[in-house]
């Protein structure tokens, strides 16, 4: 983009209106503007950041077809997140589908190696590191809840399993977090 | 409301926290405090506010949420430096040309020869007519009637980020000019009115805040 | 036949060379209303060029839809009529017997680079 594009400092709503109607150029500001917010939000559902590139990319093309339903534009944001958590949870099923992994609940953070693991450990805020420690089933509540905004019914019919098992998985999620982040304090 | 008995995946053996039971909740779960939360504590719920082990709780609970978006916001400022090319992946994907819309008549002599301009192609322009006009930017352009019909009245609605400074009346009269000069030259439309509603004023540099 | 993409082709030539025309798109029908002759022409790599719709009503009389672009340096209805009149031209002077052609034109895209503050 160049500098002192007016497009660039548009609001959401303006860019969103004119990606509806075809502008390409509205449509990259607002990938520029939420593309990395996007990908780190699928890489913590998803367990990694090896797939977050291509949901984000998918949401997008989805999002050009689909942007002139949307009724209120300004609310683009929140609504490109929610088409990133659905796509990452499709991601997870069809890779369980293929992968038969039998324990849900138990397998930890399990596409990291232990190099990444580590490194992951350095970079990241203490609280991310809780997160990203979370067994999967827990982490993927709890992101799609807490950063998502996702209801409960929704995170159920997505991961295919009865609300009360959400809400299990989130109360535990939240109560090691908590213990997580007491203990370093 | 009292708690559902354990399911199974939920009777793991894990180490109990303290401060988190429902004995230190005063019969409340943490499950119960968290939606508790999530509906911004409304209606107020007498047991839980008079609980201190449950305000601590509660406390706790939304520091971890503030501190948790926190996180993703922080974590997404540090992914800007990446390399941005997997945006340019997706402009090649998508198409160009987006929904044409209706079609608006030209007139010809010759009843067998039939010319039109898409609704979207006469968007455009009104988009490029308005835009740059005092600094400010069209958002959603509508052509209000049946534009199918020759010499029908439209009406043209659309809204305009403007940037900070200049007085909106004005401008407003002189996006709507620019408008309208444009659609006389490019279209047949008859052109009732062009609404310009001014929706929101930008300064340079303004970005969204959290959801 | 052979001689509906040729007559496509020819006057795709036409067209684009109509003062104010960017471009001819393939029409959102092009691929059906040629469906029988790309598929009997699958093996000429040109056959996908076909940008101009031909078809040909039972009785024979032809309809010609065209997709343009338009530069915003002329009134587009100029152009559009202009491209209206030159496409009737090249189909009187190939065969002035035949029933009237129905020709149809329409502007997709006004490239504005010229207009704005």
């Amino acid at each position: 983009m160049r500098a002192g594009n007016p497009l660039n400092d548009a609001p959401d709503g303006i860019l969103a209106a004119r990606a509806a109607d075809g502008d390409t150029r509205a449509f990259e500001v607002l990938m520029t503007r939420h593309g990395s917010l996007m990908r780190v939000y699928a890489a913590k559902i998803l367990g990694s950041t090896a797939e977050a590139d291509d949901v984000v990319q998918d949401v997008f093309i989805q999002a050009w077809r689909q942007l002139d339903r949307l009724a209120d534009p300004s609310a683009v944001r929140s609504w490109l997140m929610r088409m990133v958590g659905n796509r990452s949870i499709e991601r997870i099923r069809r890779r369980k589908d293929l992968a038969n992994v039998d324990d849900w609940d138990g397998t930890l953070a399990s596409n990291e190696t232990p190099e990444r693991i580590v490194e992951i450990r350095i970079q990241m805020g203490e609280l991310a590191r809780v997160v990203a420690g979370l067994p999967d089933g827990q982490r993927q509540c709890w992101v799609l809840r807490e950063l998502g905004g996702v209801s409960y019914a929704d995170i159920a019919e997505e991961l295919d399993v009865p609300v009360s098992t959400v809400r299990g998985q989130l109360a535990r999620a939240r109560r090691r977090i908590i213990q997580g982040m007491e203990a370093w304090r | 409301m009292t708690p559902e008995p354990p399911g199974p995946l939920e009777s793991e053996p894990e180490r109990l926290l303290d401060g988190l039971d429902p004995e230190d909740l005063d019969g409340h779960t943490i499950e119960e405090l968290g939606d508790y939360l999530d509906g911004g504590r409304r209606p107020r719920n007498a047991g839980i506010e008079e609980s201190p082990g449950c305000l601590i709780a509660l406390d706790a609970l939304a520091r971890l949420r503030a501190e948790s978006w926190a996180m993703l916001e922080g974590e997404a400022l540090a992914d800007r430096d990446r390399d941005q090319s997997w945006i340019q992946n997706v402009i090649a994907n998508i198409s160009r040309e987006s929904r044409p819309g209706r079609d608006i008549p030209v007139g010809h002599p010759d009843p067998a020869t039939r010319l039109n301009i898409t609704e979207g192609a006469v968007r455009g322009l009104v988009r490029a007519a308005g835009d740059g006009t005092g600094g400010s930017l069209i958002g959603r352009v509508e052509l209000d009637g049946d534009v199918t019909v020759p010499a029908e009245p439209i009406t043209v609605h659309v809204t305009a980020s403007a940037a900070f400074g200049p007085n909106l009346v004005v401008l407003a009269q002189l996006i709507r000019e620019q408008i309208l000069h444009a659609l006389q030259t490019h279209t047949e439309l008859n052109v009732l009115a062009v609404n310009v509603a001014i929706e929101n004023v930008h300064t340079p540099g303004t970005t969204e805040g959290p959801r | 036949m052979s001689d509906d993409l040729h007559l496509s082709r020819l006057l795709a030539d036409v067209v684009s060379d109509v003062p104010g025309v960017t471009g001819v798109y393939p029409a959102g029908s092009l691929v059906r209303s040629l469906a029988r002759e790309l598929v009997d022409a699958a093996l000429d790599e040109n056959a996908g060029d076909a940008r101009i719709a031909v078809t040909r009503a039972p009785g024979g009389a032809l309809s010609i839809t065209a997709t343009i672009g338009v530069e915003a340096g002329r009134p587009v209805p100029e152009v559009l009529r202009a491209v209206g009149d030159a496409v009737r031209a090249v189909l009187e002077a190939e065969d002035s017997s035949a029933p009237p052609p129905v020709i149809e034109v329409r502007a997709s895209h006004i490239d504005t680079r010229t207009i704005g503050a």
